[in-house]
């Protein structure tokens, strides 16, 4: 593919290396990250799983156009909106705010 | 990691933004559908895999706040604090969402919200039953150590009995005298 050391890169590429950039542009989406489950101690997570404990927990649950919005049992606690097919990294941050708000997971908790 | 390997890209790491924004509660509603615009930020934003975070249905101070967590890569977490913020900006404007003062920027490596999403929120509890096993004595028994003025209160008392934080009875556990046979009058 010709790749070499940054400076024989064309000035088109210079985007690679000049800034940040999500992941998905390196074609890189959640789901295709190898995931350890065992280091995470997440699990296979799916928004299914998030949306029935949320359910049973007593948030409300409502849909918009692209994504699933959780809104906690507190009304004075934000909302938490995710696309409906979110990546694998999408739901960790997901399930991180839903706990920021109260939520439990494992769910339900072990005796 | 390949390219990164090849000298295509510099070595990155992967970091999850959190972004906060805060402003008077009525301006958003002149929004006309608020849950349209936030729809419509997750849409934009949907690269960095966002999660977007909307107003409290209910407000008491006359306040709101939104706001998103994106992933992206960067060498730099400065760096990475930089773009992200340029980017919320320019796309909550094309969002049709007020712009308003940023009020929380946090930072987490993968390792670090792995980490996070590890810690338990809710703590372990015990009942009168499980205590008796802990103390290794009757129900009864546990029941009169628990009303002893040592003992750690109860984090509260439902019509059921009393539960106890699992670790601070641990705690009590560790440092009990406990005196072999039976109890005398005055110590119970």
């Amino acid at each position: 593919l010709g790749f070499g050391k940054f400076s024989t890169l064309p000035p088109e590429k210079t985007w690679l290396r000049s800034g940040p950039y999500p992941l998905t542009r390196l074609g890189i989406r959640g789901e295709d990250i190898p995931y350890n489950v065992k280091e995470s101690g997440v699990g296979r997570l799916t928004l299914d799983q998030l949306e029935r404990a949320a359910e049973q927990q007593g948030w409300r649950i409502d849909g918009t156009s692209d994504g699933v919005m959780f809104y906690p049992p507190d009304r004075t606690l934000s909302g938490v909106l995710v696309h409906r097919r979110p990546t694998e990294q999408a739901l960790k941050k997901t399930l991180s705010q839903l706990r920021q708000r109260g939520f439990l997971w494992p769910w339900p908790p072990k005796g | 990691v390949a390219l990164a390997t090849e000298g295509v890209i510099a070595v990155s790491n992967t970091w999850n933004i959190t972004i906060e924004a805060e402003g008077p509660r009525d301006e958003l509603e002149g929004l006309g559908d608020l849950n349209a615009a936030l729809n419509e930020l997750l849409v934009i934003l949907e690269p960095y895999e966002p999660v977007v975070v909307s107003p409290a249905p209910d407000g008491s101070s006359g306040v709101a706040r939104y706001g998103v967590d994106l992933t992206l890569m960067s060498a730099t977490l400065d760096e990475a604090y930089s773009w992200a913020l340029s980017t919320f900006r320019e796309a909550a404007d094309k969002a049709g969402l007020p712009i308003w003062p940023i009020v929380r920027l946090e930072a987490l490596t993968n390792e670090n919200l792995d980490a996070s999403l590890q810690t338990p929120t809710f703590p372990a509890l015990l009942g009168v039953a499980e205590l008796a096993e802990k103390l290794r004595v009757s129900k009864a028994r546990a029941s009169e150590l628990a009303h002893s003025p040592t003992f750690p209160p109860p984090l509260m008392v439902l019509a059921s009995g009393p539960i106890w934080l699992a670790a601070s009875v641990t705690r009590y556990v560790d440092s009990w005298d406990r005196k072999p046979g039976r109890p005398t009058a005055a110590s119970a």
